[in-house]
């Protein structure tokens, strides 16, 4: 056979110029992850911020350290002595004696401990002596030098006292105090804030029903996240893309009752759950080139929805009757505000469902046509609650509430779904029992 | 449902690149990515290093491809991204690049006819082994083979793109068709 003369660079030239080289399907699937990341869900600190500012804006509003308040409607101090009859006998300052109120908020509380004290020392006088008169300060007979004395001493005071307390706010920042704008707060993430409330639980004379039995009429919102599980990695993964978190509402009709130092809790809520789809989603991602082996071989992998984009599928929502028992424990904040933690159960019946999903294969699937999902399924729920008496009878309770499904709200051969979501609610609550 | 959008021309494809429209991209990479990876594998080492070297050139197509304009053909420009993401690929892969700047260029400088092989007229060189043997090269000779028999370089341009001397790429060059010639003579029987 004939030969020819051929430089070594020709050899290659021809060779490998221009030539093409197969590509296997993940090239362009790990490209177009890096051009187009997915937007990473950030943890939504602003959800637990609402809450807690919401929280400790009603708190250093209500708590504060309140000024003396007038019981006549006049004066600004409460001065309460008394005397024995044998001072007013001797009409000498040593043998007075005097009680106080360290601490009045409300002009029937200041009542209620005078009457306490005169019949205190009434009582007492009368075992020694019998018979015995007693004088209050405003009576006539005491001498200016003492009243001022006894001023000083039973003087409840009006200065602002700073307090340190848990803050409930995540945010770092100063928190304006409702009451007196020029009193900031100045509060640390989940730490101490600096002037705040002090808490006074022992408060026997309030005139608000804090306990008892209430029923209550609320509404609020919860953002959902699904917990989708599936033995398909790439469903998995392109469902999570396409679905999104979902704020929806959440209505309660509820009942609470306390006995000992616990709160039952029942009722009724009605709840749509769901996820957000994409407005525009793209398959065309994935796998747009077939897989070649090393024989050259061609094969389309399973998910190749090339060129295909799915907009303006409605999102799918699912309606529950949700049935809470629930048990928390309250804590007196104040005669007309309190805070209570607690769990809950519920009994969750799927009542109806609408929107679409991406179903098997990945085709748009109208969820009314879906199977496989649990009629009853159980949740379990941890809240906590702010109550406040807006009148003596009539509770508004705020409350932060992270609830998540116990069982799967839909199980098909592949896949299993679950919800779960932190929620905001408002409730007003009446009281049903008259003190 | 289905959204379908017609991308005319060459043109169109890139303004919707330079719009990050992903079906453009995929269109634009399905269609230059095979012979970008030819490119790519002629540079790396193995085809591990050319896939890489191939993703994040058109990562760099992507990004830079508003800055495109029009002075050559757009395989050209991409071309040009590959070659110098390819050398920078491996630039990264080893400490330094070993040339010897002391070699002797008028040593081999008249003996071109002495890198030419006897080939039957008939025969026919797979392609596959022809990557298979220029892989076998040091990074050095690889490097400045390619851009001067197959991209067109000079041993001034080269020695700018690498920063040695241009007797430094005379040499290279020159190492490198010796070593191919005793390859190609070796594992193909040519010659």
């Amino acid at each position: 056979m004939a030969k020819k003369n051929k430089h070594i660079d020709d050899l290659f030239k021809e060779g490998l110029k221009g030539n093409e080289l197969p590509l296997d399907g993940s090239e362009w699937g790990r490209l177009f992850d890096e051009l187009h990341p997915p937007k990473k869900k950030r943890f939504v600190w602003w959800w637990f911020a609402l809450p807690g500012v919401l929280l400790s804006a009603v708190l250093v509003f209500f708590l504060m350290p309140e000024k003396t308040k007038d019981v006549d409607g006049a004066s600004t101090n409460q001065v309460v002595s008394t005397q024995t009859p044998n001072s007013i006998a001797d009409n000498s300052d040593q043998t007075s004696k005097s009680a106080s109120v360290e601490k009045i908020e409300e002009k029937n509380s200041v009542e209620n401990e005078v009457q306490n004290i005169e019949s205190e020392v009434e009582k007492s006088v009368e075992s020694n002596s019998g018979g015995l008169s007693r004088q209050t300060s405003s009576a006539p007979g005491i001498s200016e030098n003492n009243k001022t004395r006894e001023r000083k001493e039973l003087e409840v005071s009006t200065s602002r006292t700073p307090y340190v307390v848990l803050s409930m706010s995540p945010i770092t920042g100063v928190n304006l105090s409702l009451e007196n704008p020029l009193s900031p707060m100045i509060s640390l993430p989940f730490g101490l804030g600096y002037p705040a409330v002090s808490i006074d639980t022992n408060n026997p004379a309030s005139e608000y029903i804090m306990k008892g039995r209430f029923i209550s009429l609320g509404g609020g919102a919860n953002r959902w996240s699904q917990q989708l599980e599936s033995n398909d990695n790439k469903y998995l993964e392109l469902r999570g893309k396409n679905e999104n978190t979902a704020i929806l509402p959440d209505f309660s009709i509820g009942y609470q009752h306390d006995f000992a130092k616990f709160r039952f809790n029942t009722g009724a809520a009605f709840t749509t759950k769901g996820q957000t789809n994409s407005r525009d989603f793209t398959f065309e991602i994935y796998d747009s080139l077939p897989y070649v082996d090393q024989n050259g071989q061609r094969t389309w992998l399973p998910y190749n929805y090339r060129d295909t984009t799915v907009s303006g599928l409605n999102s799918p929502r699912y309606q529950y009757v949700r049935l809470p028992i629930g048990l928390s424990y309250p804590v007196r904040l104040s005669d007309r505000a309190e805070l209570d933690l607690g769990v809950n159960t519920s009994l969750q019946i799927l009542t109806g469902g609408a929107g679409f999903i991406l179903g098997n294969g990945l085709k748009p699937q109208n969820v009314q046509q879906l199977g496989g999902f649990n009629r009853l399924q159980v949740g379990l729920s941890g809240s906590v609650g702010f109550g406040y008496a807006v009148t003596r009878q009539t509770k508004l309770r705020i409350s932060a509430t992270y609830s998540g499904d116990l069982s799967d709200m839909n199980r098909s051969a592949n896949n299993s779904q679950r919800f779960n979501g932190l929620g905001l609610n408002a409730a007003v609550q009446f009281n049903i029992k008259k003190k | 449902m289905g959204k379908e959008k017609k991308l005319a021309s060459e043109q169109d494809l890139i303004s919707a690149c330079i719009d990050n429209d992903s079906r453009a991209q995929k269109i634009l990479f399905e269609t230059y990515a095979p012979k970008m990876l030819g490119v790519c594998a002629r540079y790396c080492s193995n085809m591990e290093d050319a896939k890489d070297a191939l993703h994040e050139g058109f990562i760099k197509v992507f990004r830079l491809i508003g800055n495109f304009k029009g002075n050559s053909t757009l395989e050209t420009w991409m071309t040009r991204l590959m070659i110098n993401t390819s050398i920078d690929h491996f630039k990264k892969s080893i400490k330094y690049l070993h040339f010897e700047e002391h070699e002797k260029v008028h040593q081999y400088s008249d003996e071109e006819s002495s890198y030419s092989l006897q080939i039957e007229e008939e025969e026919q060189i797979k392609t596959e082994d022809l990557y298979k043997i220029i892989e076998q090269l040091p990074e050095g000779y690889r490097l400045v083979f390619n851009l001067y028999v197959i991209e067109g370089y000079t041993h001034k341009e080269i020695a700018g793109e690498l920063g040695i001397s241009a007797g430094t790429s005379k040499s290279q060059l020159a190492r490198a068709r010796t070593m191919l010639k005793k390859l190609v003579k070796e594992q193909l029987n040519i010659g």
